[in-house]
């Protein structure tokens, strides 16, 4: 299998605070730092991890929104972040992303016609009349009725602002729709006709997701494969299944048995404790060491690398002690 | 029904408004007979008391109310006391004047503003925004009069390019020779306008366009100035046509100084000048006249922005 998409080393920093008045220069922090994952055509990565771990941060820059990520981000083998503006935008029409909030992602000015249109008509595709033609195939994909073209995103509920945010995703045709936590502005109930949606379309068109989401019910459900981030860095990854059954990595140990299930009493205390460091004050050596229940001294000293550890060639971790039996 | 409701909301704060002022201009010590008795030391005691009752002036101050409000409804606004003119022959000219000067200072300011603002949010705490913002600041801070003073010296004094003042003869100069006259208030009241209004777009904007909707048109693959000017500028236009509505009124009836400086007789002018001569009738008609263009510039602004936004009904 072919990547798709590639992910390699990626790093993106922001300035903060004031500049130093000696060298001119102001702190970084690093949001997502040294991140490599593939995308094969057809797959579901979902990247989880807790609030501020850089999930958010790695997928906005996928779909082009910063300027100048480091790494690498290739595209069918052709490194995105090297090409020139221009053709970096012809690119880019094949990765579209899908925002959390359907409340403020839409245009209050825009008829959701004009929503569905405007991506066509940014890129350059079809004429008047093939944009027509997609816009009322797109709005009926994504299950509402035509007479929905005419409105405004106001007169629409979080489930159905949803559906358009989709529909307008998918506009361009893309191959990899960014789907930042689509699901966790909705409510419960409509969450799950979302879900089903993402994955229909993803059947129709072959398409593939990088699913970000804190909600490991609805990684189960849709995902082929699971990353998983802590403070900017992947620490596991592997196949939906492998990573559910077992987890190699403490953090993600402690993510999965911090899932409430109906019909189970709680088996033992959380796992993790502590919250999650600031991102100005990393922990040294392995991230999460702090918070870790099976910290040793190495993992203050070394930051392990993510690598295969035993058996599953295609199940990394980043732990020292992730070969081990737990 | 919304443009309804609004027209009876304004006809019912033109009406609370006369009473309010009609009261306050009662309540200033002294009344036209005052101001006769002064020039005139002929006029006896008695002849005073005859002209108050002549005037209805001895009777309380609602009643006396109550007979210009029927009086006003019948289109009858009374003479000016200092003019000996019908009211509306004296603030007919002067409303035009005025109406000239905010329109053109209105529409000026508000294309600069929204220009300023536009490219100082693109990056603030940049050059450009930096500028902006001193040019801004500079605008708010000076004084009309004193700003007033230095046009007249430079562009009429030195260079004699312009008139220093006055509104030229009607019909003897032509309209643009007439239009020569307004460049200088207009300049100095577009400087004094042009600041706040920018300061309210470049916030308006700076705001916009951190919006998740912004996101998504860049995620689309819309070229910059495509996403600032067709996601951003319109979205962040309300709250500046809010502004722009609000000035509207004020420079009615407060381009006071300017009008004065530029020897304009304006409604600010007219206002100040009755209010001095205790001249009732044009102070309250002149008065009702500011009111009603800011009721007026409100409404305006509250269409434009039904118009520019969706979710706001006007029906």
């Amino acid at each position: 299998m072919t990547a798709l998409l590639s992910v390699k080393d990626l790093t993106i920093s922001f300035p903060v605070g004031r500049v130093n008045l000696f060298t001119g220069h102001r702190r970084a922090i690093h949001a997502v730092q040294d991140v490599s994952f593939d995308i094969a055509s057809g797959e579901t990565l979902a990247l989880v991890g807790e609030s501020g771990c850089g999930k958010t941060t790695a997928g906005r820059a996928i779909a082009g929104l910063y300027k100048a990520p480091k790494g690498a981000i290739s595209f069918r083998g052709q490194d995105i972040l090297d090409l020139p503006r221009a053709s970096r935008r012809t690119v880019r029409r094949a990765i579209q992303m899908i925002f959390q909030d359907p409340f403020s992602s839409l245009d209050p000015r825009m008829t959701v016609s004009e929503i569905l249109s405007d991506p066509l008509k940014v890129n350059g595709i079809g004429n008047a009349q093939e944009i027509r033609e997609r816009v009322q195939d797109l709005i009926g994909q994504v299950g509402l009725p035509a007479d929905t073209l005419n409105r405004h995103p106001h007169e629409f509920s979080g489930g159905q602002r949803q559906r358009i945010a989709i529909a307008r995703a998918l506009a361009p045709e893309p191959q990899i729709v960014v789907a930042d936590e689509p699901l966790s502005a909705l409510d419960v109930s409509v969450q799950s006709q979302v879900l089903n949606l993402l994955g229909a379309l993803k059947r129709q068109r072959g398409l593939s997701y990088l699913f970000i989401s804190h909600d490991l019910a609805a990684v189960h459900h849709i995902a082929d494969r699971v990353a998983v981030m802590y403070l900017g860095r992947l620490v596991e990854i592997a196949g939906r299944d492998a990573l559910f059954a077992a987890p190699r990595h403490p953090y993600t140990q402690g993510l999965l048995a911090a899932v409430p299930r109906i019909g189970h009493r709680r088996r033992r205390r959380s796992l993790i404790e502590g919250d999650l460091p600031g991102p100005l004050a990393i922990p040294s050596g392995c991230g999460f060491h702090p918070r870790c229940p099976l910290a040793k001294d190495i993992c203050r000293r070394e930051r392990p690398e993510l690598k295969s550890h035993a058996g599953d060639r295609a199940h990394l971790a980043a732990c020292h002690f992730a070969g081990e039996a737990l | 029904m919304f443009f309804l409701r609004r027209l009876l909301g304004m006809a019912i704060v033109l009406l609370a408004m006369s009473f309010v002022v009609y009261g306050l201009i009662g309540l200033m010590p002294g009344d036209p007979i005052d101001l006769m008795v002064m020039s005139n030391p002929g006029i006896t005691a008695a002849d005073a008391d005859r002209l108050r009752a002549l005037y209805s002036l001895d009777e309380p101050l609602v009643t006396r109310y109550g007979h210009w409000l029927i009086a006003a409804l019948q289109g009858d606004f009374g003479f000016s006391r200092v003019y000996a003119q019908p009211v509306l022959d004296i603030i007919g000219p002067a409303l035009w004047q005025t109406t000239k000067l905010v329109a053109l200072t209105l529409v000026i300011s508000s294309i600069l503003a929204t220009a300023l603002g536009i490219l100082s949010a693109l990056r603030p705490g940049g050059k450009i925004d930096t500028l902006v913002s001193f040019i801004s600041f500079a605008g708010i801070s000076l004084p009309s009069f004193w700003l007033a003073l230095i046009l007249i010296l430079t562009f009429a004094v030195w260079l004699g390019w312009l008139p220093a003042s006055g509104m030229g003869r009607p019909g003897e100069e032509g309209f643009l020779g007439n239009a020569r006259f307004l460049i200088l208030p207009v300049t100095t009241l577009v400087i004094a306008n042009i600041g706040g209004v920018t300061r309210y777009a470049r916030s308006a904007l700076i705001e916009t366009l951190r919006m998740d909707f912004i996101r998504t048109a860049r995620a689309k693959g819309a070229r910059e100035p495509r996403v600032v000017l067709r996601h951003g500028v319109p979205n962040a236009l309300s709250s500046v046509i809010t502004v722009i509505g609000m000035n509207f009124g004020t420079l009615f009836s407060g381009a006071l100084i300017t009008e004065t400086m530029f020897a304009q007789r304006g409604l600010g002018k007219t206002i100040y000048d009755a209010i001095l001569g205790n001249d009732y009738n044009l102070a309250l008609v002149a008065l009702l006249f500011a009111t009603f263009a800011t009721l007026i510039g409100n409404l305006l602004a509250d269409l434009a922005c039904a118009w520019l936004d969706p979710r706001i009904s006007v029906i």
